[in-house]
C-alpha cells in the first residue's frame, strides 16, 4: 500500500470516528449539561471555588477523552464517573477528607438560626433553612459515601447506574446509600433536631 | 421478617429498588410497626432534602470559561499520524538528509590535498619529460613529447 492510500485510509478510519465526538459535539454536550454537573460539584465539594475547579478539571478529562464516550448512553453518567474519579483524586491529593464539625463551626463560618417550629413554618422554608445544615452533614462525610447519596438523590439514578458510574457492584452501592443516608439522618438530629422532626412531619 | 431486616432494605424500599414481593412485605410491616414507620419517615426526610436542595445558577462567564479551559487544546487522540505529523516527518527527514549530504560534500573537500598529491608529481613529470624533450613548459603548455630513443653512449 502507498503512502498516499495509507493516508486517505488514516483520514477515513478517523471521519469514521469522529461521528458524535467533534469539537461542536461536545460543546453542544457542554453547554446542556454543565449547570446540572456544576450543582453536584457544589453538594460534592461543599464550596463554590472548589465546586468551579472540580467542573474544570472534569470537563478537560471528558475533552481529552470524548472519542471513548458512548454515545449511546446519556452523557451525564459518563461524565459524572469521570467527576466521581476527579473528585476522589482531589481529595486525596490535599490529603484530607474534609470533615466539618457543626459542634466547633470553623471561623467565620456562618451560624444558622432554626426558627422555633411552633409557628409551624412550611416545607420550602425548612428545606432553605437546612440546606446549610445538610451540606454539612454532607461534608462529614467519605466521598465514597456522598457521591453514591447524591447521585441517587440529587439526581435521581438508580441503583445499577451509580453501580456503573462507581465502578462497584450495585449490592456495594446498596450499602452506601443506606449507610450514608443513616449518618446524614444521625448528623441532622444531632445538629438541628427540631427543624430535622419538622420536616419530617410536614412531608 | 424481623425489624432488623426491614430496616437494612429501608433506603432500597424507598428508592423502589426490591422486587414487587419485598415491597408488599415491608410495606405491611410498615404498617403494624411504628418503630420502623418512624425509621422510614426520617429516611425519606434525608432523601427528600437532598432532593430539594437550591440549585445554583454556575452563570453564563463561568460556561464560557469551561469552554475555553476544556478545548483550547488539540484534541489529542489515538489516531495513526494526523496529516500535519506526516508532512512534518517528511520536511525534517529530508533536512537532515540534506544536512547529511552537505556535510560528505565538506568531507570530500577536506580529502583533495592528498588527492592532489598524485596530479603535483604528474605535473611534475610531464615537465621533466617537456623539459627534456626541449621544450619550454612555462611559456607553452602545448609540446609533443617525443620518445628519445637511447643512446648509444648511455650503454
Amino acid at each position: 500500500m502507498d503512502i498516499r492510500s495509507k493516508m486517505l485510509s488514516a483520514l477515513f478510519k478517523q471521519k469514521t470516528a469522529d461521528v458524535g465526538h467533534s469539537r461542536e459535539d461536545f460543546q453542544d454536550q457542554l453547554d446542556r449539561s454543565h449547570k446540572q454537573a456544576f450543582n453536584l460539584a457544589l453538594r460534592l465539594t461543599g464550596n463554590h471555588t472548589e465546586a468551579q475547579d472540580l467542573v474544570q478539571e472534569t470537563y478537560i478529562r471528558a475533552y481529552r477523552f470524548f472519542h471513548r464516550y458512548d454515545t449511546s448512553l446519556p452523557f451525564t453518567n459518563w461524565l459524572y464517573r469521570i467527576m466521581s474519579n476527579a473528585h476522589i483524586d482531589a481529595v486525596r491529593r490535599r490529603g484530607r477528607l474534609k470533615t466539618t464539625s457543626l459542634d466547633q463551626p470553623a471561623p467565620g463560618a456562618a451560624q444558622i438560626d432554626v426558627p422555633d417550629l411552633q409557628s409551624s413554618p412550611d416545607k420550602v422554608m425548612l428545606e432553605q433553612l437546612m440546606g446549610e445544615h445538610v451540606q454539612s452533614a454532607l461534608m462529614t462525610m467519605t466521598p465514597d459515601f456522598r457521591t453514591a447519596v447524591l447521585l441517587a438523590d440529587v439526581e435521581g439514578m438508580a441503583y445499577d447506574e451509580i453501580a456503573d458510574v462507581m465502578k462497584t457492584s450495585v449490592g456495594t452501592v446498596r450499602s452506601r446509600i443506606h449507610r450514608g443516608r443513616k449518618q446524614l439522618r444521625s448528623t441532622l438530629m444531632k445538629n438541628c433536631p427540631d427543624a430535622f422532626r419538622g420536616y419530617a412531619n410536614e412531608l | 421478617m424481623s425489624c432488623k431486616s426491614i430496616r437494612l432494605q429501608l433506603c432500597a424500599y424507598l428508592d423502589g429498588e426490591l422486587s414487587g414481593v419485598e415491597m408488599i412485605a415491608i410495606r405491611n410491616h410498615l404498617n403494624a410497626c411504628k418503630g420502623c414507620q418512624l425509621e422510614a419517615e426520617e429516611l425519606r426526610s434525608v432523601k427528600s432534602l437532598l432532593g430539594n436542595m437550591q440549585e445554583v445558577d454556575p452563570g453564563e462567564e463561568f460556561r464560557l470559561r469551561l469552554q475555553r479551559t476544556s478545548m483550547a487544546p488539540p484534541k489529542p487522540s489515538v489516531r495513526p499520524m494526523s496529516v500535519a505529523f506526516v508532512f512534518c516527518t517528511a520536511f525534517a527527514t529530508a533536512l537532515i538528509l540534506s544536512l547529511a549530504g552537505l556535510q560528505t560534500q565538506t568531507a570530500h573537500s577536506v580529502a583533495r590535498p592528498f588527492a592532489a598529491r598524485p596530479d603535483q608529481t604528474a605535473f611534475d613529470v610531464s615537465r621533466d619529460q617537456a623539459y627534456q624533450a626541449g621544450g619550454d613548459v612555462f611559456n607553452d603548455g602545448s609540446f609533443i613529447i617525443t620518445a628519445s630513443a637511447p643512446t648509444n653512449g648511455s650503454r
